[in-house]
């Protein structure tokens, strides 16, 4: 994947390569759910999905001479992965605050593949009200279907905490969302 | 019927079909295969472009830490009173001293902490060690 510039030895090459190995099965083994889970917190742009999954799996293997095992290697990606939309997420407010050093990131251009594409808008905007740690405490455990337990080392927050931003996203998105949560008719 | 996802997560009928409904409706198209290859190819890229930079970075941070530090020795030699003493427990450090550290970090020395790295999150800590050969 990557040339090194200089190799010492035979011995750190093979390890080399053998971590480029391991890098790049781990980017195919998660590619889809980080580029997944990017869109669901930047607020539904597939580029700046892109990007956001890309940064993560560059700081990721920059990074990974730190990685200690305290958390699983997937813990320790997705832990990236969200400061990095949090970042892209920062960077877009102050770009719509500047107004004129850039455009507010668009919806996804494509073609809406989604049966209903104004139900999708309006979950983004109800998502979009929520506070940082409430939208990405809901994101992690109910839309991705991480654990509790594991939400908290992915936010760095207590699991007591993640369970309270949890409680609080679902009040809030009850109310924005009343009609989704009755019967099959009701919308 | 009620769902326990784990540790006490637990949605009602009707939360739990908002919860479906959501996670439907907010998820972007699968992948298409032209999409992975050209993520792929553009994260080859990524990957390549900070290699080569995280070679040029340490010659960097070491001429502008020394050309920093030369600057302060001047200011310190060459105008006006010395600033405080930073105290027997700097010398030696690798950590700018006090007033230095103002200079340095445009913060007040009392929030500078003495091991920076350690207030870093790990990858962002190795990421700098990397850069910046600390």
């Amino acid at each position: 994947m990557l040339a090194m510039e200089a190799i010492p030895n035979v011995e750190l090459a093979a390890a080399e390569s053998d971590l480029e190995l391991r890098f790049a099965t781990f980017v195919e083994e998660h590619r889809e759910r980080a580029r997944r889970m990017a869109w669901r917190l930047v607020g539904g742009d597939a580029g700046a999905a892109d990007d956001v999954a890309q940064d993560a799996f560059v700081r990721a293997w920059l990074g990974l001479g730190s990685f200690r095992g305290e958390a699983s290697l997937g813990t320790w990606f997705y832990r990236i992965l969200v400061r990095q939309a949090a970042h892209h997420r920062r960077w877009r407010q102050v770009r719509e605050l500047w107004g004129g050093l850039g455009t507010p990131d668009a919806p996804d251009p494509k073609p809406d593949a989604t049966p209903d594409p104004a139900l999708r808008a309006r979950i983004g905007a109800a998502l979009e009200r929520l506070p940082r740690g409430q939208r990405e405490a809901f994101v992690l455990v109910h839309i991705e279907e991480f654990t509790v337990n594991e939400s908290a080392e992915i936010l760095g927050k207590a699991p007591g905490t993640v369970k309270s931003h949890l409680h609080r996203a679902l009040r809030a998105l009850r109310t924005d969302l009343a009609d989704l949560a009755g019967g099959e008719g009701a919308e | 019927m009620a769902r326990s996802r784990d540790e006490g997560t637990t949605l009602d009928r009707d939360d739990e079909r908002l919860v479906e409904r959501i996670r439907a409706a907010w998820a972007p198209p699968p992948m298409t295969a032209f999409e992975h290859t050209r993520f792929d190819a553009k994260l080859q890229e990524r990957l390549a472009h900070a290699h080569r930079r995280v070679g040029r970075w340490p010659a960097l941070g070491v001429a502008l830490a020394t050309a920093a530090v030369a600057a302060l020795m001047i200011v310190r030699v060459g105008f006006g009173p010395a600033p405080p003493t930073p105290g027997p427990q700097a010398a030696g450090s690798a950590v700018p001293a006090g007033w230095a550290a103002e200079v340095l970090y445009a913060v007040p020395a009392d929030e500078v902490s003495p091991e920076p790295n350690r207030e870093l999150p790990a990858e962002y800590a190795a990421i700098a060690g990397v850069f910046l050969d600390l």
